[in-house]
């Protein structure tokens, strides 16, 4: 892992880090097969659809078939790339991703776009506040929920250079702010400390709400409360270790998740806290069990609670229970 | 040249083996695929028994998957390993689980058994083997109940639509299924005039004529820019009488007379060896 953090003001889209990415690889790599199934307007692979038409297959409008056809590519030699809207490439086509990929251990990336609150405008019907969950608990399958354009870029060329089942997740026409220097390698399995604090409080986030994060500690210095901040951005496998590292050092661990409050990082972390004899507080700001809806980012994130401000009422109101805490016992 | 009526009675005697060991399993649907695979394996395929995963291969994928016994049989008596090992069907730690699995057992080109998956898979490989410009074939063998699932009809498309013509589709339209009559379960379909309308080269042929398989299989093999279709007239239950006449033989418990019986009939085919 070397992680320089991006200073300058830069931002990319991760359907154009997709299509320029895949552009690389096929250019390096005629193994290389990007799926779509009738949305290659929508992550921008079309244009590789024209000058790598023996690389590009649209299968219409069935996941499954592109599922499955996958598992097939992967088992005669090719290193095969699916996209689809989150929804279309877990809850639609489980079976398929089970059996026909990970069963059978075959090779695929499969960029899940439009992940949770990310559906904005497509509303409740395209929303998956549960594909970690349900990925997560799929043997074979890597999950990932990469927190900016560097990152995805990353983990598209590890996936092409170790092969393996990848689901990642993310955003697809939002523009994203880059958090890493353009050369900055990760690894899987190994979250990342983006600030150390001094006040005994880590907030661990992954994908869009590592910038929210950031943006509270902004903020919160003003306070003088200075919490770390981890982009906990490979989901599983995850960094256990570092997670007994934070339950250790800290009293407060907060957990901010574009995801159900079931089965995402949260419940990683609440597992690691049952495991220690530590016992930090647990805070933990994720969707309620609820389905999504239209609307803006902005609007989905404040009707959610998954903001900045939400982070820093959370830290002030443990700090108030504190006082009245050491009132009452007074 | 191998003897093709020989070797179907090896995979039929076999099969029947496996299963009674095994106290019983998928006998009709893997009785009614026997010919095809005598075809398959005994004349057409190309493959290699030392090297299982040869790159120049051609590839059979059973999107039936519950008639791995039948399939095991043929891959045990073509070499890829011993018959002894058709013993273990289904025991604890076996390599040949009911339904297959390329991981375990060798042979097994693609993992089957969630029905419809199987022929997207070949097609996916079908694909493949058109992208590195090899000339070498995809078999699958697809049921007819199996045709309820839509994602059946997915990879029909699909392979019209890639003029995937390497891609050879045998259906095994015995018209039963688990529950019963296709016809009474959900529906009977017309394969000749669906695939065709598709845009398959289709054939029609008794399921336990070696012969007219064998040469549709050829004539699909010579068929260009399209993928082809033959669609099997079989009997579930293929090749043993009393079980042919069961109204439910989709699974069957191989146990007291039944067992009997079923020995019985096998003398017959033993005799014939």
């Amino acid at each position: 892992m070397n992680v320089a953090l991006e200073t300058e003001k830069k931002t990319t889209s991760f359907r154009e880090v997709y299509a320029q990415t895949l552009n690389e690889l096929i250019v390096e790599d005629n193994d290389v097969m990007v799926l779509e199934s009738d949305l290659m307007k929508s992550s921008s692979t079309d244009f590789l659809f024209e000058i790598h038409p023996n690389n590009c297959v649209n299968f219409g409008i069935s996941e499954a078939n592109m599922i499955s056809a996958a598992g097939g590519m992967s088992k005669a030699g090719l290193i095969p790339f699916a996209h689809s809207f989150a929804p279309f490439v877990t809850r639609r086509p489980l079976d398929q991703v089970y059996m026909s990929i990970a069963y059978s251990n075959n090779n695929l990336f499969i960029y899940a776009s439009d992940a949770g609150i990310w559906s904005q405008r497509n509303g409740g019907t395209h929303t998956t506040n549960e594909d970690i969950a349900i990925m997560n608990a799929m043997p074979n399958c890597q999950v990932f929920n990469p927190s900016d354009p560097v990152q995805f870029k990353w983990l598209m060329n590890n996936y092409h250079k170790n092969k393996g089942f990848y689901y990642v997740r993310g955003g697809r026409k939002n523009e994203i702010q880059h958090l890493y220097k353009e050369d900055s390698t990760f690894e899987v399995g190994k979250g990342i400390v983006l600030h150390k604090g001094s006040s005994k409080i880590a907030i661990v986030a992954s994908g869009i709400m590592v910038s929210e994060s950031l943006k509270a500690l902004d903020s919160l210095k003003q306070k003088e409360i200075d919490p770390t901040i981890v982009d906990m951005f490979s989901i599983k496998p995850y960094d256990a270790d570092l997670l007994q590292q934070l339950i250790q050092d800290n009293d407060l661990i907060i957990v901010l998740e574009n995801h159900s409050k079931f089965g995402g990082i949260g419940s990683i972390v609440a597992y690691e806290i049952a495991k220690s004899n530590n016992n930090p507080t647990f805070k933990h700001l994720a969707i309620p069990d609820a389905f999504g809806e239209v609307g803006s980012l902005e609007f989905l994130m404040d009707k959610f609670k998954l903001r900045s401000s939400d982070i820093e009422d959370t830290i002030l109101k443990y700090f108030s229970d504190i006082e009245t805490n050491k009132e009452k016992t007074e | 040249m191998i003897d093709l009526e020989r070797f179907r009675d090896q995979i039929r005697l076999q099969t029947c083996y496996t299963l009674i060991n095994a106290k019983g399993g998928h006998i009709g649907g893997s009785m009614s695929i026997v010919e095809a695979l005598a075809v398959v394996y005994g004349k057409h395929m190309k493959f290699d028994v030392t090297n299982p995963k040869w790159e120049d291969r051609d590839w059979f994928v059973l999107s039936k998957g519950h008639s791995g016994p039948a399939y095991y049989a043929t891959l045990a008596l073509v070499g890829f390993f011993k018959k002894e090992l058709l013993n273990t069907l289904n025991h604890d730690n076996t390599l040949l689980p009911s339904h297959p699995d390329s991981l375990k057992t060798p042979g097994v080109d693609c993992t089957t058994g969630s029905l419809g998956q199987g022929i997207s898979q070949a097609v996916g490989v079908a694909k493949a083997i058109k992208h590195s410009k090899k000339d070498n074939f995809v078999y699958c063998l697809i049921g007819d109940g199996e045709s309820n699932e839509g994602q059946v009809w997915e990879a029909v498309q699909f392979a019209v639509g890639q003029k995937l013509d390497n891609f050879i589709l045998l259906i095994d339209d015995n018209k039963k299924q688990l529950d019963g009559l296709t016809k009474d379960v959900n529906v009977e379909l017309n394969f000749e005039k669906i695939m065709e309308a598709f845009g398959f080269f289709t054939q029609v042929v008794k399921g336990d004529d070696l012969n007219a398989i064998d040469v549709a299989i050829q004539n699909s093999k010579n068929n260009k820019g399209t993928p082809s279709a033959i669609v099997l007239q079989t009997v579930k239950g293929q090749g043993i009488k009393f079980v042919e006449k069961m109204a439910n033989n989709h699974h069957i418990a191989l146990v007291g007379d039944i067992k009997e019986q079923l020995m019985n009939e096998l003398k017959e085919l033993e005799d014939k060896l």
